[in-house]
């Protein structure tokens, strides 16, 4: 970018190309270090609009960015101004009889759900970096959390979008076109403005905790659980994470209801699960796991895949219910995680069941899924300004 | 605990706890932007001493990192080559000829007030 362009991207909005947030939006959390020009903060979606038009017209790349948390380099600046959302945060309507809320796209969950409690009311869908991402991002890459077995997708909430497009224009998204920006990690569009339903607070609640040293058994445990209408998650924690943590050593499955179907009743020993549950992604990082993937492999084939972690010493937990696991690697394990991702492929499972593709998962997609990108791609950012050089 | 930056794997889970990033919303002064840019030797004045040292970050660090530790390191750097902010020169400047941060103090309280 030269002086004059500088300048001009000055006038339209807030926009820095000092080396220091140069270098801190080259990254996101995965370990992708790409190279951002500049960051440009919009705080209006008239900013957007025209910073949109004006890089379409220079030909000039896009990032957009909420809380930087993806897992895939997808929110990492490449060759690109980072357009980080995160100063539209407002909540701009909230309609408690119907449930329903409107909010800019860098509203953080938690501060979207610690709005919504004083009304017992709560957005479901929880993903475990819900400290800071933000709604925008997480609708991006359609965001699940440990209750996706009972509240779904980022999908299932959403009733309405507005989104610019590359050329900045506003359109207005819902029903089945929602599918077109919803887990498109923002190469269709820049999300301004999400109307989202959101539903009470359940009080009740109650867990099983099981060990189990057979994968038969415990596979035929979690199909007979499904069945069950109140399971709001089915965790797993594999034998090898399990030793990690300090637990016994053997395969430890986390029922939880919304209701009284569980023999655990106290909310204190639920609490207690769930923070072993939740220390498994912290613990495993500190013992030098930092790499975290997300196959989503089908339950028939389950059994299949555990074996292959076993065999090879991968210490996994993750959503079993939904089949989303998440094996760790070590940053040197590089070459076992293209073999696992093998796996996944030979069992007809998906190579991201939650993070998303961004850079690192691009060389993993099927030729199918790189068409359908590109058809979007054709439809709305005809010139790929935005977040070029990730997932086509 | 580590005082280790290097083992910052920039999750950015310290993000939402910190009440600089809360007010600038900017990911340079967020407690992972801070961690990049040490890591980097990028010691940024202003991103430097915008921390508050309140360790809100390391409570919720799933590495454990102790970043207030490595930020106060970081100044002492700043310091070393003489290239801390012209407020922390100032107090120093107060403490060796005063005794105190706040400069000469009489009756009336001081316009310029320095401290850390
Ligand atoms: C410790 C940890 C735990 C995690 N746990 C989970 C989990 O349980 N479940 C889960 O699903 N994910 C999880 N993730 C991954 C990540 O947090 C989610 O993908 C989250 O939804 C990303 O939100 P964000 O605001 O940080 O998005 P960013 O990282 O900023 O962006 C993600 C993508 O969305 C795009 N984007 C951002 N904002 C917009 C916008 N307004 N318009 C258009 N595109 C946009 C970006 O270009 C990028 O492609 C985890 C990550 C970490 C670090
Ligand atoms: S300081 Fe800790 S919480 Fe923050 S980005 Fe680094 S590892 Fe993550
Ligand atoms: S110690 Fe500094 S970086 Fe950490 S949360 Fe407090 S102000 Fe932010």
């Amino acid at each position: 970018m030269n002086e004059k362009e500088i300048k001009e991207l000055k006038r339209i909005l807030e926009f820095s190309c000092e080396k220091k947030d140069v270098l801190v939006y080259s990254f996101d959390a995965s370990e992708f270090k790409g190279k951002a020009l500049g960051v440009a903060l919009p705080r209006s979606v008239k900013e957007v609009q025209e910073i949109m038009k004006y890089c379409n017209k220079k030909n000039i790349p896009l990032t957009p960015r909420g809380g930087g948390t993806s897992l895939t380099g997808s929110s990492a600046g490449f060759n690109s101004i980072v357009l980080d959302l995160s100063k539209m945060n407002k909540i701009i309507r909230f309609d408690k009889k119907n449930k329903i809320v409107i909010v800019e796209p860098g509203v953080i969950l938690d501060d979207l759900n610690s709005y919504l409690k004083k009304f017992d009311l709560i957005f479901p869908v929880i993903p475990a970096s819900h400290k800071s991402c933000e709604i925008g991002g997480m609708i991006s890459t359609n965001a699940a959390g440990e209750r996706a077995i009972k509240y779904g997708k980022m999908i299932d909430w959403i009733k309405n979008l507005e989104v610019i497009l590359a050329n900045g224009k506003k359109i207005n998204v819902k029903e089945n076109k929602l599918r077109d920006f919803v887990g498109k990690e923002g190469i269709t569009g820049v999300i301004t403005r999400v109307e989202l339903k959101v539903k009470e607070i359940n009080k009740t609640r109650s867990m099983d905790y099981e060990k189990f040293r057979d994968y038969d058994e415990l596979l035929k445990r979690i199909e007979e659980v499904k069945k069950n209408k109140n399971v709001s998650a089915i965790e797993f924690l594999n034998s090898f994470c399990a030793e990690l943590m300090g637990l016994e050593k053997t395969n430890h499955l986390i029922i939880e209801y919304e209701s009284n179907n569980g023999k655990i009743k106290s909310i204190r020993e639920i609490q207690k699960i769930w923070r072993i549950r939740e220390a498994c992604g912290p613990v495993l990082t500190q013992k030098d796991y930092v790499i975290m993937e997300d196959p989503r492999i089908p339950l028939k084939k389950m059994k299949d895949f555990l074996n292959f972690l076993n065999k090879n010493n991968i210490p996994c937990f993750g959503h079993i219910g939904i089949g989303i696991l998440h094996p760790r690697f070590k940053l040197n394990q590089k070459e076992l995680i293209k073999k696992m991702f093998q796996k996944v492929k030979e069992i007809k499972g998906d190579v991201s069941g939650e993070h998303g593709i961004g850079v690192i998962k691009k060389e993993f997609l099927s030729k199918k899924e790189i068409i359908n990108f590109k058809k979007l791609k054709e439809k709305y950012d005809k010139k790929n300004i935005l977040n070029r050089g990730k997932i086509i | 605990m580590s005082k280790n930056v290097k083992k910052c794997v920039e999750c950015g889970i310290c993000k939402g706890n910190c009440p600089v990033l809360k007010s600038l919303l900017i990911e340079s002064q967020s407690p992972r932007g801070r961690a990049i840019l040490i890591k980097n030797n990028i010691l940024n004045k202003k991103i430097i001493y915008n921390c508050t040292l309140c360790k809100a970050c390391e409570l919720s660090c799933p590495a454990k990192i102790e970043l207030p530790e490595i930020i106060i390191q970081a100044r002492k750097n700043l310091i070393n080559k003489g290239e801390e902010t012209k407020a922390n020169k100032k107090m120093i400047e107060n403490v060796r000829k005063y005794g105190n941060p706040y400069g000469k103090v009489g009756d009336k309280i001081p316009e310029e007030m320095y401290c850390c």
